[in-house]
């Protein structure tokens, strides 16, 4: 079997994987109370296909935007709209122009976010007072009675910042914002390596700075964003310093154990990359003595993580429910998530190879918290976690404005 | 609202009863009604969470078992006293003594929601004076629910005791 088949079959099975969780998350916008029904407990009030708050504006904009996707693909509208879309979809910006515009960008989303820099934390999220602060107290070497507690201090990379951050610059927020703003520049990068083209980055950008759960948690200390950082560069330098890669990984691990399964999605996006086969081979041995060596330290290095494991798979399903009413107030994310899932299947037939890489990080980003609260009692599913989700959903909607992709269909409609 | 109503004078009274047979320091109080992890012990909970926004659609359906109980006589009066018709039921081999306690249109003034409580108001004697402390007897940490001004908010609290 050729290579070509192979990577055609990966992306099928990609596709198809992303797919099935796409559609687990979205079911309870239309029927909120769907799997309460079938997999909660005391159900008896609920009626399982009472329609959601937002049903009507998914279905009316996915049929509207799937349907115009279809017909563009298949060059079924006037071919005046298709060359509209095709322009703005072959746009390119200077370099200068798009630092400039970055700039401005980030200026006006520092500016608008600073302000909550002064804000009490512990007045809008009870963990400051009750989890972070005492352990805080206690780190690095103090032992706490309380699991919640003793679990923060499991995270030395993420104290030592919160730390530094408190006590060097005297505000908490202070480095947890730094962090949030390298995430959106690392979001620009990362697109921009994806898809070689740098106004597919600033749609990224714009899309993940309108996203109302990232502008809420950009600034809080207790929900930071360390691990997405250290996460998202991990990907980036898998192309530029690979052995870099498995460091930034461990520095997400060690901000939050949460990020532990995403390794198999860098092993993907490896796999993906135009990188030759001896570095992937590398990347593949060191991320598995990096994981290896993380396992048996959360195992046997006393952490409090072997003790919150209980199995409910119930709570898998259920999980799906949960995602999608905590990401309620983001509507272009609603609106556009199966319609980017399938319009990735196509880039990547297009033979945008990192499109599977979006589709597989979305599946991960999305089925990992099911997992988490099927097999653990001890964490819940919180908005934050989403982050990555959202970081790379808007990548996955920068890459329809890929240089790649717009080029080869000029290309045929030039030839036509 | 009624519902809730009703039980919240009923625990007052309880707290009455429990409350004037032990005189405790005031600085005793917090640690008397300290909340503990409810896993393990000897009350588990089941609370569905129902959203609904103005127009009464509905926004989400939330469960938790997962939460903190106080470990006191008050809230073992309120179980047997202040949440209706108790159901005998087996789990697993094991006896549970099961109540509801429900309340319906609720209005929060928060953005969000992470916890939410069964209240207990309770008047403590502390020497001459009668000191009122709320002490949350059951609490569940719930996945975090966001809330609109105008959503309304059912919860279903299904609360189990093992029998002896």
């Amino acid at each position: 079997m050729s290579d070509l088949e192979n990577s055609q079959k990966a992306s099928y099975a990609v596709f198809f994987c992303t797919l099935v969780v796409v559609l687990l998350t979205l079911t309870p916008v239309i029927f909120p109370a769907l799997y309460s029904s079938s997999f909660g407990m005391f159900t008896e009030n609920l009626n399982p296909f009472e329609l959601g708050y937002q049903s009507t504006f998914l279905i009316v904009s996915n049929v509207v935007i799937l349907g115009f996707g279809i017909a563009y693909y298949k060059k079924k509208i006037p071919s005046l709209v298709h060359d509209v879309v095709d322009k703005i979809r072959t746009f390119e910006i200077p370099k200068r122009v798009t630092i400039i515009a970055l700039a401005v960008i980030l200026g006006v989303y520092i500016g608008l976010s600073a302000p909550e820099l002064s804000l009490d934390e512990g007045a809008d999220w009870a963990d400051y007072d009750a989890v972070l602060l005492p352990a805080l107290e206690i780190w690095p070497f103090g032992q706490a009675d309380d699991i919640y507690v003793q679990e923060q201090n499991d995270r030395y990379v993420r104290m030592f910042l919160l730390d530094v951050s408190l006590d060097i610059f005297q505000n908490i927020k202070l480095l947890p914002f730094i962090a949030s703003i390298l995430v959106v520049v690392f979001t620009y990068l990362v697109t921009v390596q994806f898809c070689q083209k740098r106004f597919a980055g600033i749609i990224a950008v714009i899309v993940l700075l309108q996203s109302y759960t990232f502008l809420k948690f950009d600034t809080v200390a207790v929900y930071e964003n360390f691990w997405v950082l250290f996460f998202l560069i991990s990907l980036y330098v898998i192309e530029k310093k690979w052995f870099l890669s498995p460091v930034f990984y461990i520095l997400a691990f060690y901000t939050k154990a949460y990020v532990a399964p995403f390794f198999l999605m860098t092993l993907f996006t490896t796999y993906r990359s135009q990188i030759s086969r001896r570095t992937k081979a590398a990347i593949l041995i060191s991320y598995v003595v990096t994981v290896s060596a993380a396992i048996a330290l959360v195992f046997f290095g006393g952490t409090v993580y072997p003790d919150v494991i209980d199995v409910n798979y119930s709570k898998f399903i259920l999980g799906f429910q949960v995602i999608i009413a905590q990401l309620r107030f983001d509507l272009f994310f609603i609106m556009l998530l199966l319609p980017v899932t399938v319009g990735l299947m196509f880039l990547s037939k297009s033979k945008l190879k990192h499109a599977d890489s979006i589709l597989i990080l979305i599946f991960g980003t999305i089925i990992a918290s099911p997992i988490l609260v099927a097999f653990t009692y001890h964490y819940e599913i919180l908005p934050y976690r989403f982050i990555p989700l959202l970081v790379f959903f808007s990548i996955g909607v920068g890459m329809f404005f890929s240089k790649k992709i717009s080029s080869s269909l000029l290309k045929m409609s030039n030839g036509m | 609202m009624k519902n809730f109503s009703k039980v919240m004078l009923s625990i007052i009274f309880t707290a009455l009863i429990v409350g004037s047979v032990q005189p405790v320091l005031a600085d005793e109080i917090t640690d008397l009604f300290k909340p503990v992890p409810i896993r393990n012990s000897e009350y588990q909970f089941h609370l569905q969470v129902v959203v609904r926004d103005s127009h009464g659609q509905l926004v989400s359906v939330t469960e938790s078992t997962n939460g903190y109980y106080v470990p006191h006589d008050v809230t073992d009066e309120s179980f047997d006293r202040n949440f209706g018709k108790k159901e005998i039921i087996t789990v697993d081999d094991i006896k549970y003594e099961k109540v509801q306690y429900i309340v319906k249109d609720r209005h929060y003034r928060v953005p969000m929601k992470l916890m939410f409580f069964i209240p207990a108001v309770i008047e403590v004697s502390y020497g001459a004076e009668t000191v009122t402390v709320e002490a949350f007897i059951f609490q569940a940490f719930v996945p975090l629910v966001y809330l609109e001004e105008d959503d309304v908010v059912d919860t279903q609290w299904t609360i189990f005791r093992k029998l002896n």
